[in-house]
């Protein structure tokens, strides 16, 4: 299960971890966003242990919206060491999200 | 005859009413002929009067292919159109709706009442927030729908809309035009289907 992330517990959860982390920026009334979802919770099972998969709503939290320059959803971040390694932006097939997380794990 | 409309299943929700200008009709009847010629299979409200009962016609008598979707209490009131062969019966207009939308790729709207309104406005929400995708196509008939499009204008002018979401439907003035819009795959700039902007 995706992990909600917020301004609150971002840095803690995300910039802190010691495994690669993903974070899903998406709001309700995004329609892409709904597209992807299913896709980032398929990835938070199968990388369970591996990789840490979250989600987080830009309407809830838009402290951390800002700090990432976060203009349009959905946004994908992919974070190692507390850094950004890699992003997509769109809605796009599991296949791209897979092959960027798989290379932030080699 | 395109092969991309050969058979696609279109939704058309369209005026009940048969007291209107004769013109709305001509049109129904024209865009039924064609649909039956694209090899379209239609999906409508099962109606036999009105814009509903003049494409029916025009779809049977062009040898094409049409399902009624009807709720119960109105083919009880004797609303179904005769000459429709498959038609789904339903326990309520929810019910009608949520069919008709799960079984259509395109959605075609003619100028109708409040009905056609709340039908065609249904589809476009959905489309939004991607629970239908696939054409949303508006007849525009002698101009009948052009205070709804300033209206749809007022609301992304006031932010109620997003402007890229105006891709979502298409307006088209004839029937010849609802079939190239049928065929076009390549529909305009449908990026907001991949990103949405904050």
């Amino acid at each position: 299960m995706a992990l909600e992330v917020n301004d609150g517990n971002f840095d803690d959860v995300v910039l802190k971890s010691d495994k690669p982390v993903i974070v899903d920026f998406w709001a309700e009334w995004c329609g892409p966003c709904r597209m992807v979802a299913p896709i980032i919770e398929e990835i938070s099972k199968e990388y369970e242990g591996k990789a840490l998969v979250t989600k987080c709503d830009v309407d809830s939290s838009p402290g951390v919206a800002a700090k990432f320059s976060i203009r349009n959803i959905p946004t994908i971040l992919f974070f190692k060491d507390g850094k950004i390694a890699d992003k997509q932006v769109g809605a796009v097939p599991k296949s791209t999200f897979v092959n960027k997380l798989n290379a932030l794990l080699q | 005859m395109a092969f991309s409309t050969q058979l696609m299943k279109v939704c058309v929700f369209a005026a009940s009413s048969s007291r209107i200008d004769k013109e709305y009709a001509i049109a129904a009847s024209k865009l039924g002929f064609l649909l039956a010629d694209a090899g379209v299979e239609v999906v409508y409200g099962g109606g036999g009067i009105g814009l509903m009962g003049k494409l029916a016609d025009a779809v049977l008598e062009n040898g094409g292919r049409i399902t009624g979707v009807i709720p119960s209490f109105m083919k009880d009131a004797g609303w179904g159109h005769r000459g429709v062969k498959e038609m789904i019966i339903t326990r309520d207009m929810g019910e009608r709706k949520k069919n008709m939308f799960s079984m259509s790729e395109a959605v075609i709207a003619l100028p109708g009442g409040v009905g056609t309104l709340e039908e065609l406005t249904e589809a476009i929400t959905l489309k939004q927030l991607s629970l239908f995708s696939g054409p949303i196509i508006i007849l525009n008939t002698l101009g009948f729908y052009k205070s709804l499009i300033e209206f749809l204008d007022n609301m992304v002018d006031g932010n109620f809309l997003r402007l890229e979401h105006k891709g979502i439907w298409e307006v088209v003035n004839t029937p010849e035009e609802v079939i190239s819009a049928l065929n076009n795959k390549e529909r305009g700039n449908e990026e907001w289907r991949k990103i949405a902007k904050i």
